[in-house]
């Protein structure tokens, strides 16, 4: 599903972002990305995502090698691939129903079908009822669920949250994380990147640290 | 089904900046209007050049005191040249009564002339084969020699300026024109770039969910050709009113001296075109308001 293959990526001048990455995460994984800020998380999912090109090495993602994938192909690649971020990202000016509604509009599906669909997700995530307010009416964990139903709407097989919980406290932070083990649980792989150590270690799943730009540590754990 | 999706999108951005948006569309409807000005101005020296051309007259004056016969004799021999069309014939009382409706009201002038002043001429225009500057001015030298001919006018002088003076004119007016075009790009392009700005996370968000480039610029490119058509209403709008103002001021209730060339304003697919024009390059604006924020961010990024 996603491997890599002595990945380098540096951005001139210093220590490369990442330093000869091999990785390889199966279908239907769960993996935690963990380090500090600047190990390298960040540009690792951007690379997935073919938001950044490796400088060498080779990335593959869904069967495709991304060193050779054109621009053009890029947004083919992403509607498969769901994206979290630690700010949200949701567009303020929308409601929760059009910001969880655009990938789908995206590939161009009509408003009939996208309706059902969005409301479906919404409710697998618990905002079935908050469907026509605006993001800034909604707490900071209510937010993250839609970030998520947006990036599940489009059922991707591969899910990317970068920080997820960064924004969150410690309760909120395992609600989300609960709802991230049960998309994995219907099929997603998930990838996710935190410098938080308490939850990867509690939730026993597969943990690879960064550090430097270096893999220092990649266990597969057990699931509990 | 997408248009309507993109339409909306337009239409919320104009919204969003509705100041800016406001102030683009002003400035490109008075771009548009100095532009459309001088192609009203061009359009119309040119049907006047050509009107004018047509209307080459060469005029001969003759002498006071020829008999009828000697008169005749004139007419006969003009009528030799093979470049001459039609002769007309004004006798010296004619000339005065055609001066005295020219002067009405001011009658008075004429009333000190006692004698009649005025030269019997006869006007004589070019057949159509022969309407060049060069056939012109060898008739009015050969016209001179004619005996009781006192002065030939052959209204080349000024029509040679006014020819030049269009040809400067039509090439003026395509540089401009380029020149507006590319200011009209330009002014766009920036305003919209700002209304980039302020989405530029949903944009990145956008591309990162797959979005394709043509469905992150539709809406921009909508923005830009709204703004553009909606500055080219304006201009041709408010050109209109300049344009019917003007006539009636000058040519209808002054008695411009253009009285028998009328102005001519835009033709209805002119128009259409005009607008098709502000439309597109307002679009082009906005279409490249997205691309060149795209090229900025492939320059240096961020570590993390």
């Amino acid at each position: 599903m996603i491997q890599l293959f002595h990945v380098y990526k540096e951005f001139g001048g210093g220590l490369p972002a990442l330093d000869d990455i091999n990785l390889a995460i199966e279908k239907g994984e769960f993996v935690f990305v963990t380090g500090p800020s600047g190990a390298g998380k960040t540009t690792l999912l951007k690379l997935l995502t073919g938001q950044e090109r490796a400088s060498s090495g080779q990335v593959q993602v869904l069967g495709k090698n991304l060193s050779y994938l054109k621009d053009s192909s890029l947004p083919y690649l992403r509607r498969n691939i769901g994206y979290i971020f630690q700010d949200f990202r949701l567009i303020q000016q929308k409601t929760v129903f059009e910001n969880v509604s655009l990938p789908l509009q995206i590939i161009g599906l009509s408003q009939e079908q996208i309706r059902p669909r969005v409301q479906e997700v919404l409710r697998s995530v618990g905002l079935g009822h908050r469907a026509d307010t605006y993001p800034i009416q909604l707490s900071g964990g209510e937010q993250q669920r839609v970030a998520i139903a947006r990036a599940l709407v489009n059922r991707p097989s591969i899910l990317l949250a970068d920080e997820p919980t960064g924004n969150l406290d410690e309760q909120l932070g395992w609600e989300i994380f609960t709802l991230l083990k049960e998309i994995n649980a219907y099929g997603a792989t998930v990838l996710v990147a935190t410098h938080q150590q308490g939850i990867p270690k509690k939730v026993h799943r597969r943990r690879i640290s960064l550090e430097k730009g270096k893999i220092i540590y990649d266990e597969a754990m057990i699931s509990g | 089904m997408r248009i309507v999706v993109f339409l909306q999108e337009a239409v919320n951005n104009v919204n969003r900046h509705r100041l800016l948006s406001l102030a683009t569309t002003i400035t490109i409807s008075l771009i548009l209007m100095v532009f459309g000005l001088f192609l009203l101005i061009y359009f119309n020296l040119r049907g006047l050049g050509g009107s004018l051309r047509e209307q080459v007259v060469v005029t001969a004056y003759l002498q006071d005191g020829l008999t009828r016969e000697e008169i005749r004799d004139i007419e006969e021999r003009i009528h030799q040249e093979p470049a001459v069309g039609i002769v007309h014939f004004t006798s010296k009382e004619e000339a005065l009564q055609e001066f005295q409706e020219k002067l009405q009201g001011q009658a008075g002038i004429l009333q000190g002339l006692g004698e009649n002043p005025l030269p019997a001429s006869f006007d004589i225009k070019l057949s159509p084969t022969y309407e060049t500057p060069e056939v012109v001015k060898r008739l009015a030298e050969t016209l001179k020699l004619i005996k009781g001919v006192e002065e030939v006018q052959d209204g080349l002088d000024w029509l040679d300026r006014f020819t030049s003076f269009a040809r400067f004119a039509r090439i003026m007016g395509l540089g401009i024109g380029v020149l507006l075009g590319i200011a009209v790009i330009t002014i766009t392009s920036n305003t919209i770039r700002l209304s980039f700005y302020t989405r530029r996370e949903e944009i990145e968000l956008m591309r990162l969910i797959g979005a394709k480039e043509a469905f992150i610029r539709a809406p921009f490119f909508i923005e830009g050709a709204v703004v553009g058509l909606s500055g080219g209403v304006i201009a041709l709008l408010s050109l209109g009113c300049i344009f019917f103002l003007f006539q009636k001021q000058f040519i209808i209730e002054k008695g411009f001296f253009l009285k028998e060339v009328p102005l001519t304003f835009f033709s209805f697919e002119l128009l259409l075109l005009l607008l098709f024009m502000a439309t597109f390059l307002g679009g082009m604006g906005g279409y490249f308001s997205v691309s060149s924020s795209v090229k900025t961010r492939r320059g240096p990024r961020s570590l993390w």
